[in-house]
């Protein structure tokens, strides 16, 4: 037959091709157009997929690009910023304009005011809310002051200076420098504080309220920071936040590195950050999580994509083998096969970009909550836009999976014997044993560098979940050839049985998710256990005290001298502990904090890891030692007896680590020394928040209720409630990972009953025989109950020891290794009482829909459908 | 020997598919009736009506008009449960394709109706290899369908027909995917079974061969009965 073919041209014999591969698609087009619902599902595998990798990528970008705004700086070209621990003497200023290799110095004044909530009701409300983690319009909200020399500023604004000089009148730098308390803001700022024209901003400052002039300018680059700037003269800002004539950094334009200058005792020169640079390091461990957890939504969704395309080749290999009949050649099926995949992918891509936008809206406020949990505030709910690179990702994503799901069982019908093939008979068989083997190790073996690298116990994690997913359909057939033998039994093992492959991979697409959830049940269960016995343990208050809107502007927040004297003139409090926390402005290796330690002397509330008992501990501390926080102590791999060094106020100095202490409150880790200790090194930081112990028999709670009458402007807790808080922040700090791991099981779910549907309308001209037979529709339901039954049972029971692998990973690995928090791994039964739950619910589902169509199908129609 | 019965009936029975103007009349005004021990063969051109008929008298459907009635029971009345029972009990079908299921061995493809009827499986499996061997593929018997030719698999899906003792075998072009020899065999075995067991079977065909053997011809045009030609 290929004599013919023979004399052609290459050329002609390429179009010849070409023209069947044509041929091909048109065929399995129009097989697609008469099965409808098949194709459908398929193309909603495939789509549901793809949507979840959308809006996972977007709905993070959104809620981590609103956090970044955190760190926009207006530093425009200045190369270097020169800060100290304490402010500075502005006297520096024509110091710095004189050192050598200088062209430009412009002194800067920048901190957080807050615009407090519109009534006291809003007021209350946002301090009732568990943490003010979104910052809405009726609720407090903070402000960035930044406090410039006009006369000095030009080079250093990322503002157009023309136009802002031009702003006001004309003379907005004129005004700022003769009318004190003028500040600038961009129009949105101003009219989301209900001032769409400007106009008197009552704020409240490190002193007290004050009153500020609003000058409404249109620069949105002022409102892109989170939170929005003010640009003020440097002598309000001065003023506003109570510095005199002192200056919190100098920004500088220098010709060389600056290793030339001359700096003095505790000031620092560095290269200002990039913009988003700090906020990446930050949020590093995050993003990791979140990326891998989306790379499971991706693999299932992919995994879902290449079953859809796997069922749409197997279930026309009759086709496909009436076409090599015919005479069609298998290469140029396999490339009609493949161009009808990559079809199904575009198409499915496109629906699933669309999808997966829409559900990025739905998802985003949970992963802002995560976010501003564990990183601060964000302002509002961030809105996910759809980029174009995106977009063109997923539908790659998208044809990758059909095109390389399809093309081994493209491969195979195409070399299939025409013969065989006409014969019809579209037994399936399952992947080989080595694969799962493989994975296994592949997984065992990425646990054993012990580096930090967060990327290889991920791959540990996906090798896990592929090998139990790969192994399903060997599990499932060895199941089924366990199951015992009975009419309507041995009919269901045989429909599992002659479609192994397929049925397999659908359980194993199910076996994922479900693993997976298992593995987060039981890891943030576990988390939850320790947390609360940690809560329970360094809680050794009765009463704490904060200003109101620490949250919102951390570095003005402060409770003032006085207000300490008077707690602690209080005749029901025995004793009252106070924490100063300073924290790198520029970068955040980690928080320095100092305490009275009464916490610990009175109550010993302390979990020590690593080191002596308290009694020891306690002395050392005020000598001068420090307490280091797991998290920091994992990090630099830091041990009692070790040295760390701090920055002071004379210059870094080192300081010996007296024990590790479990800390779950930062993740970047902390120091904590004792105040004496730490004003010798830091200075008089103020007091951010300060915890009252009661004498005997006191009530903490009437305490709280009496000061907070008398003071409006400080929070007061009780521990049962801070108890609570943190549980809660704890809770939220999950909001994302129980998001898409819901999603991922949604996905799981969906494809699962695809599969299955499409297994069924594959197979129904089988239900028609037994209902020919005479089987009642009870045997029937019975039939798909019990096929549902073996593969979500086997799912379960698989996905049961490869969800506890997994949480050790999760417990054990990456907790260690990314966040630095380890804890024990506690089994809950709650975990399995979910993955029942889970299962029983996809058994119900793949009965439900086949059995609505066998029920409402007469029996004759059912054999119809065979030929 | 009693006056042969009347295993089953279609009275002025009709049935129409789809609606309005792509509503095809399949059977317009049929009247039939089948005596226990005949074999009958059902001719007529492709899309007269025979798969229809055949597929309302083993209660697979429901006429949209007209009864049709099968060892005295009226089939329009039965709810599913009992078309269910009903067929199981008393009609054994016959396909073309043979549809026998795949995953089943020959013996347990027979036996499946007697289990559907509440037969233990020893039971069942003996009787089903007792059919076998009157079939004459009792040495097959644990073979899987695909393991089996075309004649073979007819043999076994004849059996399976039988297996519950049917007042009625409706058995839809059983030898139109056979050769000469292989389709006159199963003939030959549906005719004799059928006589020996009082039943009446119902033969729609193309093929002469069948006319020939049957006891008489019912012939389909566009869905009415015709005088054989
Ligand atoms: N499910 C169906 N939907 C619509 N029309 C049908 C259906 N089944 C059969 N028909 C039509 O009914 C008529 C009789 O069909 P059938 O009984 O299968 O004929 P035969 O078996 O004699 O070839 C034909 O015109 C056919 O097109
Ligand atoms: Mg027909």
């Amino acid at each position: 037959m290929s004599d013919a073919r023979a004399d052609a041209s290459p050329a002609g014999r390429r179009r010849a091709g070409r023209a069947r591969t044509r041929l091909v698609l048109g065929v399995l087009l129009a097989d697609a157009r008469r099965h409808r619902l098949v194709f459908l599902t398929t193309l909603l595998g495939v789509a549901v997929g793809i949507a979840v990798v959308v809006a996972i990528r977007l709905s993070s970008q959104a809620a981590l690009e609103s956090f970044r705004g955190t760190f926009v700086s207006l530093t425009g070209r200045a190369t270097h910023q020169l800060t100290a621990i304490e402010p500075m003497d502005p006297a520096r200023l024509l110091e710095l304009r004189r050192a050598p290799g200088v062209l430009a110095v412009d002194p800067v004044v920048a901190a957080t005011l807050v615009v407090p909530a519109a009534s006291p009701e809003a007021e209350r409300e946002a301090a009732h809310r568990i943490r003010p983690v979104l910052s809405d319009a009726r609720g407090p909200r903070a402000l960035r002051l930044v406090g410039i020399d006009p006369f000095q500023a030009g080079p250093f604004l990322e503002l157009d200076a023309e136009a802002l000089g031009e702003a006001a009148d004309g003379r907005l730098f004129e005004r700022m420098m003769c009318e004190p308390g003028l500040v600038a803001a961009d129009r949105s700022t101003l009219a989301s504080l209900g001032l769409p024209d400007g106009g008197d901003l009552h704020v409240e400052g490190p002193h007290g309220p004050l009153v500020l002039h609003a000058v409404a300018i249109d620069e949105p680059r002022l409102a892109a920071g989170n939170p929005p700037f003010l640009l003020a003269d440097i002598a309000t800002a001065q003023d506003a936040l109570g510095l005199g004539d002192r200056v919190l950094r100098y920004d500088l334009v220098l010709d060389g590195d600056g290793s030339d200058l001359p700096l003095r005792k505790g000031e620092r020169l560095d290269r200002p950050e990039r913009r988003g640079e700090r906020a990446d390091t930050m949020t590093e461990a995050f993003r990791t999580n979140l990326q891998c957890l989306g790379f499971l939504a991706v693999l299932v969704g992919a995994f879902l994509a290449f079953n859809m395309a796997q069922f749409a080749v197997t279930r026309r290999r009759t086709l496909l083998g009436r076409l090599r009949c015919l005479g069609c050649p298998g290469r140029d099926l396999v490339r009609g096969v493949l161009a009808e995949a990559a079809l199904l992918g575009v198409a499915g891509g496109v629906l699933g970009v669309a999808g997966g936008a829409l559900l990025a809206r739905g998802m985003v406020a949970d992963v802002a909550l995560t976010v501003s949990t564990l990183y601060g505030p964000t302002d509002g709910v961030p809105v996910p836009h759809l980029d174009a690179v995106t977009a063109a990702a997923a539908i790659g994503v998208g044809v990758l999976a059909t095109v390389a799901a399809s093309v081994l069982p493209a491969r195979a019908a195409g070399r299939v014997a025409p013969i065989a093939v006409a014969q019809g008979a579209s037994r399936d068989g399952p992947a080989p044993a080595w694969l799962p083997l493989l994975l296994l190790a592949l997984g065992v073996l990425s646990l054993v560098p012990s580096g930090s690298a967060a990327i290889l116990p991920a791959i540990s994690v996906l090798c896990v979940l592929l090998a139990t997913a790969t192994a399903m359909p060997r599990l499932l057939g060895f199941v089924v050839r366990h199951l015992p033998r009975g009419p309507v039994t041995s009919l269901a093992a045989g429909r599992i049985e002659r479609t192994l492959g397929r049925t397999g991979a659908a359980a194993g697409a199910l076996v994922m998710p479900l693993a997976m959830t298992v593995a987060i049940v039981v890891m943030v269960d576990s988390f939850r256990a320790e947390v609360s016995t940690w809560t329970d343990a360094v809680l050794g208050a009765d009463v704490y005290a904060k200003p109101l809107h620490l949250e919102l502007a951390p570095e003005t927040a402060a409770l003032s001298p006085e207000l300490v004297a008077e707690f602690e003139a209080l005749p029901e409090v025995l004793a009252v502990d106070r924490l100063r926390l300073w924290e790198d402005p520029r970068r955040a290796p980690f928080l320095v904090a100092g305490a009275r330690l009464e916490m610990i002397k009175r109550r010993g509330s302390l979990r020590v890891l690593e080191g002596p008992p308290l009694d020891v501990i306690v002395p050392r501390l005020l000598d001068g030692e420090a307490l280091v926080s797991e998290p920091l102590a994992n990090r630099r791999g830091l041990h009692p007896g070790d040295t760390l060094v701090l920055p002071g106020r004379d210059g870094d100095a080192p300081v010996t680590v007296a024990a590790v202490f479990q800390d779950f409150s930062f993740d970047r880790g902390y120091v904590l020394l004792s105040e004496d200790e730490f004003v010798r090194r830091l200075g008089e930081i103020p007091v951010r928040s300060a915890a009252l112990l009661l004498r005997e028999g006191e009530d903490p709670a009437a305490l709280a209720d009496a000061l907070a009458a008398r003071h409006p402007d400080v929070e007061f807790t009780t521990v049962a409630r801070l108890r609570d808080e943190v549980m809660a922040a704890f809770h939220d700090t999950f909001a994302i990972t129980w998001v898409l791991a819901g999603i991922s099981t949604a996905l799981a779910l969906v494809g699962i009953v695809t599969a299955l549907l499409c297994l069924h309308l594959e197979r129904r001209h089988e239900l028609g025989v037994l209902r020919a037979l005479g089987a009642r529709l009870s045997v029937v339901l019975r039939m798909l109950a019990v096929e549902a039954a073996v593969i979500m049972g086997t799912a379960a029971l698989a996905a049961l020891p490869a969800g506890l692998a997994l949480a050790w990973i999760l417990v054990a690995v990456v907790n260690t290794r990314s966040f630095g928090w380890s804890f024990p791994m506690a089994v809950d039964p709650q975990a399995l009482l979910l993955l029942s739950a889970m299962a029983l619910g996809a058994s119900l589902v793949a009965v439900a829909v086949p059995w609505t169509l066998v029920r409402r199908t007469p029996p004759a129609r059912l054999l119809e459908t065979r030929r | 020997m009693n006056p042969p019965s009347v295993a089953a009936a279609c009275r002025l029975v009709r049935k129409v598919y789809g609606r309005g103007e792509t509503a095809a009349v399949a059977l317009d005004g049929v009247d039939v009736a089948l005596r226990s021990g005949e074999m009958v063969a059902l001719t007529g051109p492709s899309g007269s009506g025979k798969s229809t008929l055949l597929h309302l008298l083993g209660a697979m459907d429901v006429p949209d008009a007209g009864e049709v009635e099968v060892a005295g029971r009226i089939l329009g009345a039965l709810d599913d449960e009992d078309a269910s029972a009903f067929r199981n009990r008393h009609v054994g079908f016959v396909f073309q394709f043979f549809h026998l299921i795949e995953s089943l061995t020959a013996v347990e493809n027979v036996a499946l109706p007697a289990r559907l009827l509440g037969l233990a499986e020893p039971d069942a499996n003996a009787r089903a290899l007792d059919l076998l061997r009157r079939v004459g593929v009792a040495q097959l018997s644990e073979r899987f369908p695909d393991q089996l030719s075309g004649g073979q698999r007819q043999r076994v899906a004849v059996a399976r027909a039988l297996v519950n003792d049917p007042v009625l075998v409706l058995a839809d072009e059983p030898t139109g995917n056979l050769d000469h020899a292989a389709g006159g065999e199963v003939l030959e075995l549906l005719a004799t079974l059928g006589k020996e067991r009082d039943v009446a079977i119902l033969v729609a065909t193309h093929d002469p061969l069948v006319t020939r053997r049957a006891d008489r011809e019912i012939r389909l045009l566009d869905g009415k009965v015709v005088a054989p030609s």
